[in-house]
């Protein structure tokens, strides 16, 4: 959807991380929610929960237009040992230079090479990447499925 | 292309060409540096006598007093023992050189820590840190390509058993800084095995795997 509120979500999750928050909160949009479920798969947060502006939400509430604007989605973080485990969350694709790749771009950049101006892969990094059907998954998955995409972000 | 620095080793105190009597007083005393040494650490005294030391920066620096200008050296000095274990430490005297270099090496050892390497040969991936105005970009490199890097990162890496680094300083090079940033950098690597820790995850080095041999002994 828009990559101006992921890049805002990047920082702040970057500042969280820092301020080492327990649970912090993102608007509530479709790639936010894809994004916060692939950070959730990878390990990076404890928990994805649904919520308002004050508070995740303890029993199910369902989303209507009334409510919308009061939505949020909350994002447990994670730490070990003093240090948080999502430290970095960076935008490839941004709004000013899209970054798209074909299967044998993603393919290569998998396995370490460097794709254009893209720093490559590094040990522990974790990169979503949207596909043609607007589907957000794992670098790694997409190789698999052998799918072209676009390199959203990288986060480590 | 290392730069003439002053070096200095322990053993280099112990094999000094000097007379018998000299060489035995000598002797003792860096034994009792390291006796001395390993009962504030905690460290065998045979493990610091065998640490590798390279003195790094010594320059006179100067204090503007009432008085006039007091000279007093500094010294930078790393201490490893070229398997894991870097530390840095910083000595200052008014009178010798050579008591700045061995408070240096005092402060060296009691800042021992353990640098995570991957295979104990390179570091975790590629790393950028900035310490002040020096920025230092550290790169991990295949087996066999050596130190490629600044003389500075090149005694660091030698002294904790680094032995492929691929290494670039922008911005300030000044030696203490660039030092002190590297070590920084170094510990702030995070190993695989931590990676997984964290995120609950299971980590299989395929390599290992498929083509080692292991002989399991029962």
């Amino acid at each position: 959807m828009s990559l101006v509120k992921l890049a805002n979500v990047g920082a702040h999750l970057q500042n969280c991380a820092m301020a080492k928050l327990p649970l912090t909160k993102i608007p509530y949009t479709k790639l936010h929610l894809q994004i916060a479920l692939g950070l959730y798969k990878e390990g990076f947060v404890s928990s994805v929960k649904r919520g308002s502006i004050t508070g995740p939400d303890l029993t199910p509430v369902e989303v209507t237009p009334d409510n919308i604007s009061s939505r949020r989605l909350w994002l447990g973080m994670k730490y070990r040992e003093n240090k948080p485990v999502l430290s970095k969350f960076q935008l490839i694709s941004k709004p000013n230079r899209r970054v798209f790749c074909t299967s044998s771009d993603l393919r290569n950049f998998a396995a370490g090479q460097r794709f254009r101006f893209v720093k490559p892969l590094q040990p522990g990094e974790v990169i979503f990447v949207r596909t043609r059907e607007k589907e957000v998954i794992d670098l790694h998955e997409a190789v698999k499925k052998q799918l072209d995409g676009e390199l959203l972000c990288r986060i480590q | 292309m290392i730069s003439p620095i002053w070096i200095h080793t322990t053993t280099i105190l112990l094999r000094s060409k000097k007379a018998d009597g000299e060489q035995e007083l000598n002797l003792t005393e860096s034994q009792e540096l390291a006796k001395q040494l390993s009962l504030a650490t905690g460290f065998d005294q045979d493990y610091i006598t065998r640490l590798s030391a390279k003195t790094l920066v010594l320059k006179t620096v100067r204090n503007q007093t009432s008085k006039g200008k007091i000279s007093s050296f500094y010294a930078l000095v790393c201490v490893g023992d070229r398997n894991g274990m870097l530390g840095i430490g910083e000595g200052k005297d008014l009178i010798e050189p050579g008591t700045a270099v061995l408070k240096a090496h005092w402060q060296a050892v009691k800042n021992l820590t353990r640098v995570p390497r991957y295979e104990d040969r390179t570091i975790f991936g590629n790393i950028e840190h900035k310490y002040g105005a020096s920025v230092v970009h550290l790169r991990s490199t295949p087996p066999g390509s050596g130190l490629r890097c600044n003389h500075m990162i090149f005694e660091l890496a030698q002294c904790a058993g680094l032995k492929d680094l691929s290494a670039k300083v922008y911005r300030s090079r000044n030696k203490m800084n660039v030092v002190k940033c590297t070590m920084e950098a170094l510990m702030k690597q995070k190993s695989i095995d931590e990676v997984a820790l964290e995120r609950g995850k299971k980590v299989v080095d395929l390599r290992k795997v498929y083509y080692s041999v292991e002989k399991n002994d029962e």
